[in-house]
């Protein structure tokens, strides 16, 4: 403990304060200390071994399908606008948005669209009760699945963009953030949340360019700001341009030393060249700390800019803007070769893998697909997590889908596990040994909202903050009891927003009751209508006028044959009937009454 | 005499004490089948009271008071796996799967009524559970979206089929197009 208090001093007072003072590149504008935090070790060498190997290429094939689920973002589900049977064609639209913060879908490679039916998708993540490291696989899932045909084929009628003819510097703002919208780009950093929207906010100071992939094993940002930095930074001032931040600024950790060398270059070569935009203040390059969970939006946010973006807050409203650095990238391709949203870098990693690597994959690949590629070692496999070992989701099923937000593949052993805590034997008690609370960086009460998680207790858990529980996962890391804390505010998050969702049905049982009750009397007060109707008669006959006479020349029944005290003993005996009726109807209402109460 | 007075009371007391105890135990072990009113109430506040009655009840009251008689808990397709998970932790069940049979569970849709071909024969507001149509006879009628729970059950009876099942509109960035299929 005093050790890691020691490194995590050193790295988030000392070390930045002295290079500063130094003058070395990157310390130059002040950041700030993150509050908590942990400095796990990083276990990123191994899959930065090799280049990003693309997709389809010699070595990495396209899967014989690929997996498409509606909803791989926040927001509602995407409509599909084809049919099983057809030929779709690659960057091809197969699903178009429909409804609040919905992306589009394209076609990753060409080939015949098989089903559109339900699969499974590790979207809808929660973990289940005894298995809290597991993430259960929510069948609701519509998906897209395409038979690829090999041949990769974009549609050759297809006209050029009008993006692809006239640079991007001379477009109009909308059309810029039209074409990110038609791209189906949502975040590529975790959370998915549509980018289009993001890019609409206005009053914006500062874009951030969130290049800190703090998690330990995950390099695919690292990897992609190594050999794509300049599309990077062109992406950063295409966003700059569409919401008009005044600074752009990319936050790199310390540790990556060749992604910073490469950002730095192509910064460099962007002021060289003779830009059209020249007016603009350049991109700046920030170095921050290499603590774990620097990464986390409002984390960097807070670093690099010093403000905290409060409970319930997005960092728009207080004029930040965060993207990733594979967004970034997404949206200068999206911008320039119109290309949609088909692929992402992500991390195939974990010592159940014999070559790690970063690949660049096509979205919906299945995983089996990947780990096969990348000498998969079942015998060595503990769990199988999409993300990293301290926010990642177990997988059971290993024809999961490669979604837009899988950012990494970890096939962790045993031992994998064992570095980062996240053990599944049962775990002990909560000894009350406060490790956890230094660490939180949102500075909450790990173990206060344990107790209330654990116990459901909705109302302590959200007034010490659970729903700004990032679930960073640092509390777990540290705890001496190995309880799987993040499990149990997930678990407790879902719960509260189940509870909030009883609105709507508790306001249609109302309704229902309401409809109930108002049918129940509509029959009573018919009968009471007829009731009325026949006494009325039966005193005009007892006046001694004949009742059947103008029903008789209505009708023509035989009425007028019948003596008067026929008819009258009729009339009685259906008033009795009707009485008893309603005493019966009356009595049902009531106990239905009772019964409601 | 105040001895015997209270040796009697005593057994009394006790006679009483262990007969409560008897129905207590009683109540317990016997578990799902002898679930009072306050029971199917808290079946009932999990599920969804769209009212539809694919699970083949009449309701979802009904439906409640069947789940704690016995009947299987994934029979209701509007409430999906979220509402079996729920039956299953409030009953301490084993998890099943949705039981298709029934229906998919599909997103929220509301009904919406072609108003020009609408004929105002009242028999989709007859139909409706939840008292989310509006008309009189022979005038137009519509839904009120904010109630409707997408049910279904108005669009059989309608005679001029003019009541679609779309879903929910929503603001914000959205852009509906007609799906060509």
């Amino acid at each position: 403990m005093s050790r890691i208090s020691r490194s995590l001093l050193i790295k988030k007072y000392i070390k930045p304060f002295l290079f500063r003072l130094a003058g070395k590149p990157g310390w130059l504008s002040p950041i700030y200390a993150l509050p908590g935090g942990i400095v796990p070790a990083p276990n990123k060498q191994v899959s930065l071994q090799h280049k990003i190997i693309g997709m389809p290429s010699s070595q990495l094939p396209l899967p014989s399908q690929l997996i498409l689920p509606l909803k791989q973002h926040q927001g509602d589900d995407a409509v599909p606008v084809v049919r099983p049977g057809q030929y779709v064609y690659k960057r091809q639209l197969i699903a178009a948005a429909h409804g609040n913060g919905s992306v589009n879908l394209h076609a990753p490679t060409s080939g015949f669209i098989t089903a559109i039916d339900f699969q499974l998708a590790a979207v809808n993540i929660r973990p289940q009760p005894g298995r809290p490291w597991h993430q259960s696989i929510d069948p609701r899932q519509t998906a897209i699945v395409i038979k690829t045909d090999g041949n990769d084929l974009t549609d050759p009628e297809l006209p050029l963009s009008p993006l692809e003819v006239t640079p991007w510097q001379q477009r109009h703002i909308d059309e810029l953030r039209q074409a990110v919208f038609e791209a189906g780009i949502c975040g590529l950093g975790g959370a998915g949340f549509p980018t289009a929207i993001k890019l609409s906010a206005s009053a914006i100071k500062t874009l951030i360019i969130n290049g800190a992939e703090c998690e330990p094993y995950i390099t695919a940002d690292e990897a992609l700001m190594r050999e794509y930095a300049d599309e990077i930074v062109e992406g950063s001032r295409i966003i700059q341009t569409i919401v008009g931040a005044q600074d752009c600024v990319i936050g790199i950790e310390e540790d990556k030393h060749e992604a910073i060398k490469a950002i730095q270059s192509a910064i460099a070569g962007l002021e060289s060249a003779n830009h059209p935009l020249g007016g603009l203040p350049v991109v700046k390059l920030v170095l921050v700390p290499a603590i774990y969970p620097s990464g986390g939006e409002k984390q960097l946010i807070r670093i690099i800019t010093g403000i905290q973006p409060m409970s319930g807050q997005r960092p728009s409203d207080v004029g930040v803007l965060c993207h990733s650095v594979a967004t970034a990238r997404a949206i200068f391709k999206a911008i320039t070769d119109a290309e949609p949203l088909i692929s992402r870098v992500t991390t195939l990693t974990g010592s159940a893998l014999r070559n790690p690597v970063n690949v660049e994959a096509l979205i919906g690949t299945p995983l089996s697909h990947l780990l096969q590629f990348a000498g998969f070692d079942p015998s060595a496999l503990e769990r199988l997590l999409v993300g990293g070992p301290l926010m990642g989701y177990v997988v059971d099923d290993f024809e999961t889908p490669l979604l837009k937000t899988s950012n990494c593949l970890l096939a962790a052993s045993q031992q994998d596990i064992q570095s980062v805590k996240a053990s599944s034997v049962p775990h002990r008690d909560c000894i009350r040994c406060d490790f956890c609370a230094p660490v939180c960086p949102v500075k909450l009460q790990p173990q206060t909202l344990y107790f209330a998680s654990r116990h459901q207790r909705h109302d302590s858990a959200v007034q010490n903050g659970i729903l700004d529980c990032i679930e960073c996962g640092a509390c777990a890391a540290v705890c001496p009891s190995q309880i799987p804390l993040v499990a149990y505010y997930r678990d407790e998050k879902a719960l509260i927003h189940e509870e909030a969702d009883c609105g709507e049905s508790s306001r249609w049982q109302a309704l229902f009751e309401k409809h109930q009750q108002r049918q129940a009397d509509n029959v009573v007060a018919v009968q009471q209508r007829k009731l009325e109707k026949l006494q009325d008669k039966l005193v005009s006959i007892a006046e001694g006028e004949n009742p059947g006479k103008e029903a008789a020349v209505e009708s023509g029944s035989p009425v007028t044959h019948k003596s008067a005290e026929q008819i009258k003993s009729e009339i009685e005996a259906a008033v009795a009937r009707t009485r008893a009726r309603k005493a019966e109807l009356l009595s049902k209402a009531d106990i239905n009454k009772d019964g409601s109460q | 005499m105040i001895n015997i007075l209270g040796a009697v009371l005593l057994t009394v007391a006790l006679l009483l004490g262990f007969l409560w105890c008897m129905v207590r135990l009683h109540g317990g072990i016997a578990g799902r089948s002898t679930l009072a009113g306050p029971a199917v109430e808290r079946i009932n506040k999990v599920l969804p009271q769209t009212q539809c009655g694919q699970c083949g009840y009449a309701g979802c009251l009904p439906y409640a008071q069947a789940i704690a008689a016995g009947e299987n808990i994934n029979r209701c397709p509007p409430g999906g796996s979220q509402t079996i998970r729920r039956l299953a932790k409030l009953l301490d069940l084993p998890e099943m799967p949705l039981d298709v049979s029934h229906g998919w569970h599909l997103p929220k849709r509301v009904a919406v009524i072609r108003e020009p071909e609408c004929i105002g024969c009242t028999k989709c507001i007859q139909a409706c559970p939840v008292d989310a149509i509006v008309g009189a006879p022979k005038l137009m009628h519509t839904v009120i979206t904010a109630d409707c729970t997408g049910c279904d059950l108005c669009v059989d009876p309608c005679p001029v089929d003019c009541i679609d099942m779309l879903p929910l509109a929503v603001q914000g960035l959205s852009t509906i197009r007609v799906v060509n299929t």
